[in-house]
């Protein structure tokens, strides 16, 4: 009696669908921390190579080379290099063709491009939905359990002669044990979501201004062709 | 080896003893409620109060009912009783304790040779097993109703501590015809329980007021057998009558003092009503109030006679003042509600009972003096002219019931009230005796055979 | 693959960072349930009181007493450190090298007694702890007899506010009444009837099912009437 209960006997004691929901919640936290150490590394990553590609982008680099050097690599680019790549080589494609009308050309480069964006974006966005949805249900799956622990544990009570504190006080504090991980899944992926969540458009909005620029270049050098080829 | 044993034994008590810190729980509450307490039907043989063919008296009857007209108690019927044991013997306290009694009374009457009759009664208390009294009476058969209402007393006492009241008598005034012109007004004393009614004076005028000599053997009242209103004060033994206030204006209102030497009353002649004190052996009339511009009545002593209380309108309406006989002063008692009147203090003197007034109907209130707690010990209406039973525990008070004059016993707590039993006409003005002792009922003997 | 590489390190510092705060966790909580039974043992030595009564072992307790209390031991030195520092002045005179040995002699003797009245006070401390908690199921009892007293206490018309009775109980580890003793009368015969009667009419007593708090606090208690809710 006088032997403090440890967490790990709480645990133990607790009722199997008590127990399966604590599983639950561990394997949600454990998934809902891979998930935001796998996107901090990947935003950071994504983000020094925004950086290192607009530095390049605004260094004077002829398009064409910079086209031809990131063609090597398909497979591998980064996502502004996606972008720049699919309204770049549309924009070459299609200005290559005769009797092409600037307009149209244009067009189908923004239309490549706002494809490449989108694709980008849901690449920076994966596994957000995940996080958002361990963090707006995990608490209620943990009350859940700890509602559970307690509806026994007062059930056991009243099969009892002498109600004590201490018959209850254990049930309570296992039960209570699946709010604590609830919360303890709930609150990092929250926290994840939001910042991740306001990063990624952060990035977008770069994507975006980098693809109207790059519009804006091809759109003054197709116009500049154009007459001569008119 | 054995020593051994015994030696860590020892140790180990010791040890106990040493760490444990000697507890003690504080009760500070209690849940109260009626003592329960069953008076076995007494054995013996049938006793008959009175000669002729009337009915075979039953004391136990008597003394569980007057145990629990005081709200105190709470009697088992004897039909509910699982054995009816009349000695020690065959008292099984199991069997009580099942039907959850505190208290078992049993006891048995005989007739001895010279005509008069020993009841013996043992009280028990369950929980411990214990006999807690016994005694015997020895008294005539036609005394057999005093000894059970001493019984009674005595029980009461044993078990709450205070002296029992059963054993006293009230006197009121029965009206017959009441708005009749041949309506008669009759001063009748019966028991405390409203047995034995005797009238011990009848008059075709009315009778107020009657009030007890402290020694229990003198009545004061108001008779208007001359036309107009006298004070009188009759033995009750001899019927001897003599009176005591015939002043010009009205004379009302007689008390007597706690040592019986002394009346007093409510006189207005010097105009208006003001409060006098009659010393009865000397004939002199000392005033004790002195407002002409009000009317002071209905006078009721303080404890040892050192005060008077009295209602009086002098702050416009009446309300009840105290004035200390020694230095005069008057002070005010009621400050709650527009009319207090016909007041009479606890023995304790701190407790006041007075006739209250609200929202137009008449209760009967008590009043704590020190704490200033007043409270409504009635529900019924039109209550007047309370008076107390000598032990502070119960309050008789004279109502209205289907238009009918009643009398009505309420406990001090408020927890039991109960109607006597009148016979036919108005009843009213009822006053509680004193404490009767028992060598002044002569006869009777007493011997305490256990306790 | 790439998704290997991808995941691996996120995986591995989740699981780490989830390892590392279930072991604080674990660690966390368990001080507490080390240190109980750590403390209660002293307890069960308390039969030590039994060799006191022989002035013979009574040497060997000292050295035999630090041994099952290591740890407790241990920070007790600290206090006991600053005593050395009259050691000083002695040593600086090398001619009286006798006096320093017998310096040091009682240096570790009155090391030794600081020790044993540390352990002591560690021993006396965990009673006290170990009442503490067994204090709280003592509270719980004691409420129960103190409600189902209150419930059969009948008092009085003659009983007032502040009359005092004092009872001692004896019970039996059931629960059943033994014995009912008036320890000091209030004066009032019904009051005091009245008492004992409800303490009759409330038993048997719930009692707790640690027998060692029955026998050390219910055993034979005291109850006291004291009324302050009367009207008079």
């Amino acid at each position: 009696m006088t032997d403090p209960i440890s967490i790990l006997d709480l645990i133990k004691g607790a009722s199997p669908l008590v127990q399966a929901v604590m599983l639950l919640l561990a394997v949600a936290s454990v998934v809902s921390w891979v998930l935001i150490f796998q996107r901090w590394f990947a935003l950071n990553r994504v983000q020094r190579e925004i950086d290192d590609f607009e530095d390049e982008f605004w260094s004077g680099i002829d398009l064409n080379e910079l086209k031809a050097e990131l063609d090597g690599q398909e497979d591998n680019l980064t996502g502004i290099e996606s972008v720049f790549v699919a309204g770049f080589g549309e924009y070459g494609r299609l200005s290559g063709q005769a009797d092409t009308d600037p307009d149209a050309v244009m067009q189908n480069v923004q239309r490549a491009m706002r494809v490449a964006l989108t694709r980008e974006e849901e690449r920076l966005g994966r596994h957000l939905p995940f996080l958002a949805t361990v963090g707006s249900t995990s608490p209620y799956v943990g009350l859940f359990g700890t509602v559970w622990g307690i509806m026994n544990s007062f059930r056991s009570l009243a099969n009892m002669t002498q109600a004590t504190l201490a018959a209850v006080a254990p049930g309570i504090s296992e039960a209570l044990i699946a709010t604590a991980m609830g919360l303890f899944a709930a609150i990092p992926a929250v926290i994840g979501y939001n910042r991740f969540a306001s990063r990624v458009e952060g990035m977008m909005k770069r994507y975006e201004a980098f693809a109207d620029e790059l519009a804006s270049i091809l759109h003054r050098v197709a116009h500049a062709n154009a007459p001569s080829a008119a | 080896m054995k020593g051994l044993i015994n030696a860590i034994a020892i140790g180990l008590t010791l040890a106990a003893g040493l760490s444990a810190r000697a507890i003690e729980i504080v009760i500070t509450e209690g849940w109260d409620s009626p003592t329960r307490i069953a008076v076995v039907p007494f054995g013996g043989p049938p006793l008959r109060d009175q000669p002729g063919p009337v009915a075979p008296l039953d004391l136990a009857g008597i003394v569980s009912f007057d145990l629990v007209r005081s709200g105190q108690f709470d009697a088992l019927p004897s039909d509910n009783m699982l054995s009816l044991p009349t000695v020690a013997e065959d008292v099984y306290f199991r069997d009580w304790r099942i039907l959850g009694m505190d208290y078992v009374v049993i006891g048995g009457a005989e007739i001895l040779p010279d005509a008069r009759i020993a009841v013996t009664y043992r009280l028990f208390e369950v929980a411990s097993e214990r006999e807690v009294i016994s005694t015997t009476w020895t008294a005539p058969g036609a005394q057999l109703r005093d000894v059970a209402h001493w019984i009674a007393d005595e029980i009461y006492e044993e078990i709450t501590g205070v002296r029992g009241a059963f054993a006293t008598k009230i006197a009121y005034v029965l009206v017959r015809n009441p708005n009749a012109s041949d309506s008669s007004y009759e001063l009748t004393v019966a028991d405390a329980d409203g047995e034995r009614e005797r009238v011990v004076y009848r008059s075709g005028e009315p009778i107020l007021s009657p009030s007890w000599s402290p020694d229990g053997r003198r009545l004061a009242y108001v008779s208007f057998e001359t036309g107009r209103s006298t004070i009188v004060v009759q033995e009750l033994a001899t019927g001897a009558r003599r009176r005591v206030a015939e002043y010009p204006g009205i004379n009302g209102a007689p008390v007597f003092s706690p040592d019986g030497t002394q009346l007093a009353m409510a006189l207005s002649r010097d105009g208006n009503s003001e409060i006098y004190v009659k010393d009865l052996e000397t004939d002199v009339l000392r005033r004790i109030t002195r407002r002409p511009s009000a009317i002071d009545t209905e006078p009721g002593w303080g404890p040892e006679g050192k005060s008077l209380i009295f209602t009086s309108d002098r702050a416009g309406q009446p309300q009840i003042y105290r004035i200390d006989l020694a230095t005069s002063l008057p002070d005010r008692l009621t400050f709650q509600g527009d009319y207090n009147a016909r007041a009479r203090l606890l023995p304790d003197g701190r407790h006041l009972v007075y006739v209250h007034r609200s929202n137009g109907v008449y209760h009967i209130a008590w009043q704590d003096l020190e704490r200033d707690v007043v409270r409504v010990l009635t529900e019924t209406s039109l209550d007047e002219s309370p008076s107390l039973a000598p032990n502070g525990m119960m309050m008789i008070y004279a109502t209205q019931l289907q238009g009918r004059g009643i009398l009505a016993v309420v406990s001090v707590d408020s927890r039991v009230k109960y109607n006597l039993p009148s016979g036919l006409g108005d009843v009213r003005e009822p006053a509680w005796s004193p404490f009767m002792t028992v060598d002044a009922q002569t006869l009777a003997s007493r011997a305490v055979t256990a306790r | 693959m790439s998704a290997l590489r991808e995941y691996a390190g996120p995986v591995l510092l989740a699981l780490l960072l989830h390892g590392a705060i279930a072991a604080a966790l674990v660690r966390g909580w368990q001080p507490d349930t080390d240190d109980m039974p750590r403390l209660v043992q002293p307890r069960i030595i308390e039969a030590s009181i039994l060799v006191m009564d022989r002035p013979a072992p009574r040497p060997p307790l000292p050295s035999a007493r630090p041994d099952p209390v290591p740890t407790p031991a241990e920070p007790e030195p600290e206090p006991v450190k600053p005593e050395p520092k009259p050691e000083p002045p002695p040593r600086p005179d090398p001619d009286i090298e006798r006096r320093a040995q017998e310096e040091a002699a009682r240096q570790r003797r009155l090391r030794e007694l600081a020790e044993q009245s540390m352990a002591q006070a560690i021993e006396s401390e965990a009673a006290d702890l170990a009442e503490a908690a067994a204090d709280a199921q003592t509270m719980t009892y004691m409420d129960a007899i103190n409600r189902a007293i209150v419930a059969q206490w009948s008092r009085p018309p003659s009983a007032r506010n502040d009359m005092k009775a004092r009872f001692r109980v004896e019970l039996v580890p059931s629960g059943e009444l033994l014995g009912v003793m008036l320890l000091e009368t209030s004066g009032n015969v019904a009051f005091d009837r009245s008492a004992e009667i409800a303490i009759r009419k409330a038993s048997p007593f719930e009692m707790p099912p640690d027998h060692d708090v029955f026998e050390a606090h219910f055993r034979r208690f005291t109850l006291l009437f004291n009324p302050q809710d009367l009207l008079r």
